[in-house]
């Protein structure tokens, strides 16, 4: 089943097209994590999805209804926290909820229990009387979660939610995530790869407006496994990266540091040309090879890869 | 209208959190004081050759003084209060918090209005009674049915600029520009009502129906008072036809 379908979704803000001929499907119950640098996209889409704002052309539907802006029912199905949500500075967090709760008219004695819940959930119990003008980001962060998860909504909508976060908060956000994992689908915007890669079971990946591909992350590394060496010798082994990258079957060549240790990072044009001519280039430098390895590429390398050439692949 | 009882509710406890009722009513209090006290006390203040030449101060000229500190300076605080209820919350993202909740837009306007009108209205009838009470204390009997048809007037007045307010605010994100916008519309109704075909027709002759009505029997100025419902209607309505169609 799916919980999310864009078909030929475009957003135009005058000659600049936002959102160009967007199709996707998100399956109900996963995670989707959708990739992009700044201003690819990602919110213009979320916005689309939440009926806050109108598409140019196409058509999408979210937990079976159709995206209208004045679409209350859709509204009651959905969870969305904004990239940088905001909230009445005079209320409480408890306020806050409870409010938020009225909206979705649950009854009084649900959102009391609810507002426990979730503020245990984000972590914000003892400071849940609190004014919000007097939270930290990343308090301000979880509480937008836990707005977002009041009615309990079929499909949850995050915008960047750790972009603003330092990293204890990042792995808060994200452990809140990785707990909603099959109680609904979650739609999760972001740049930031590793957040992805960590909470998320397929990727979707836009550049300038375009979809460039949408995959579960396992398929996407095994799709571009083939063409990522890892090589680490017991010397110094700086000097064989320039005589790599002269080579034409070589794309990139990087020293990069796994665990504190330098390995070579080998992307290659040619894969049968690699297997060959690899492991005699190797031999014949004379270093100690310590670990000769196919490895599975990061998201990073395959985001890179896709965005920077632009292209479908 | 789905959701209209919840935002009451939470503009309401706004205006109480934010102090805007108590500063709204502050002000308007301080005019129900000042203009009664002003007329009674202004003989001490001045020299006993000037006083010879004041004349003999009435019940109308406080009616009047108050009516006038009202509409202008209580006009500007209005607006002060009222000019960022959407804007602000468009421009700084509470508005999409509260709209992506199964809220409708029309909701979110109505409340505003109902909200804003019961600080002005709360403030109006307090002022109004203190300065019934001081100007009857000091200058004699004033009819009280018409001080309270003046108030009624009043508080209609105040809700039409109301509503007026929120439609600019609803056109621009940024408070000062819709501020500036509500006052040059505001100025602007002052001006026609003083074209003569036209006057009786625009709610700022609501206000001067009001005051004359505490002077004694007045021409009755009903097409104001349809007139004045009728720019709430359509400024309401235009609010939520531009909100409507507005990027959150």
């Amino acid at each position: 089943m799916e919980a999310i379908r864009c078909e030929g979704l475009t957003k135009h803000y005058g000659s600049i097209a936002a959102l160009d001929g967007l199709n996707l499907s998100v399956a109900e119950g996963s995670i989707f994590g959708f990739l992009g640098p700044n201003g690819a996209g990602k919110t213009t889409t979320v916005k689309l999805l939440t009926g806050l704002i109108t598409p140019t052309e196409g058509r999408a539907w979210v937990a079976d209804e159709e995206i209208e802006s004045s679409s209350i029912s859709l509204r009651r199905k959905i969870g969305y926290l904004p990239e940088e949500p905001s909230f009445y500075n005079w209320m409480s967090g408890r306020e806050f909820l409870s409010f938020v709760g009225e909206l979705h008219h649950l009854p009084s004695r649900e959102i009391k229990l609810r507002c426990d819940e979730l503020l245990k959930m984000v972590d914000l119990q003892g400071d849940a009387e609190r004014r919000i003008g007097g939270y930290s980001r990343g308090m301000r962060q979880r509480l937008g979660i836990a707005q977002s998860l009041i009615n309990r909504p079929e499909v949850l909508f995050l915008d960047e939610p750790c972009s603003a976060l330092d990293p204890v908060g990042r792995r808060e956000v994200l452990s809140i995530i990785q707990r909603l994992r099959a109680e609904m689908t979650v739609f999760m915007s972001s740049h930031i790869l590793s957040d992805v890669e960590r909470v998320c079971d397929v990727v979707g990946i836009i550049s300038r407006g375009r979809l460039v591909t949408e995959s579960p992350i396992e398929e996407l590394r095994e799709r571009y496994a083939r063409s990522v060496f890892e090589l680490q010798f017991e010397e110094d082994a700086s000097h064989l990266i320039s005589q790599l990258e002269a080579l034409p079957w070589v794309a990139k060549v990087e020293m990069v540091r796994l665990n504190g240790e330098p390995i070579i990072r080998l992307q290659a044009r040619d894969v049968n040309h690699a297997n060959l001519e690899l492991p005699r280039i190797v031999a014949s430098s004379g270093l100690t090879l310590l670990r000769y390895e196919l490895t599975l590429p990061s998201l990073e390398d395959i985001f890179i890869e896709l965005v920077g050439s632009g292209g479908e692949k | 209208m789905t959701g209209l009882s919840v935002l009451i509710k939470k503009e309401l406890k706004e205006q109480l959190k934010t102090y805007k009722l108590f500063i709204v009513t502050g002000i308007f209090l301080l005019f129900g004081i000042v203009s009664p006290l002003t007329f009674y006390f202004l003989p001490e203040f001045v020299p006993e050759e000037v006083v010879a030449m004041l004349p003999a101060f009435t019940v109308m000229d406080v009616v009047k003084e108050y009516v006038e500190m009202l509409s202008f300076m209580g006009m500007l605080a209005v607006i002060l209060i009222s000019m960022g209820a959407i804007a602000t919350e468009r421009d700084c993202g509470t508005a999409a918090m509260v709209l992506c909740k199964p809220v409708g837009r029309g909701s979110f306007i109505v409340a505003k209005l109902v909200g804003l009108s019961l600080t002005t209205i709360v403030a109006l009838a307090l002022a109004g009674l203190v300065c019934y009470g001081y100007t009857s204390f000091l200058f004699g009997e004033v009819n009280g049915w018409a001080f309270l048809a003046l108030h009624l007037l009043l508080g209609l007045f105040f809700v039409t600029c109301l509503a007026v307010i929120l439609l600019c605010s609803s056109l621009v994100k940024n408070e000062l520009a819709a501020g500036g916008m509500a006052l040059v519309a505001i100025i602007g109704g002052a001006i026609v009502s003083g074209i003569p075909a036209i006057g009786d027709y625009t709610p700022n002759r609501l206000v001067s129906w009001g005051t004359e009505l505490v002077a004694g029997p007045a021409p009755s100025a009903w097409w104001a008072v349809a007139v004045s419902l009728g720019v709430i209607v359509v400024c309401l309505f235009l609010s939520w036809f531009v909100l409507q169609r507005k990027e959150l």
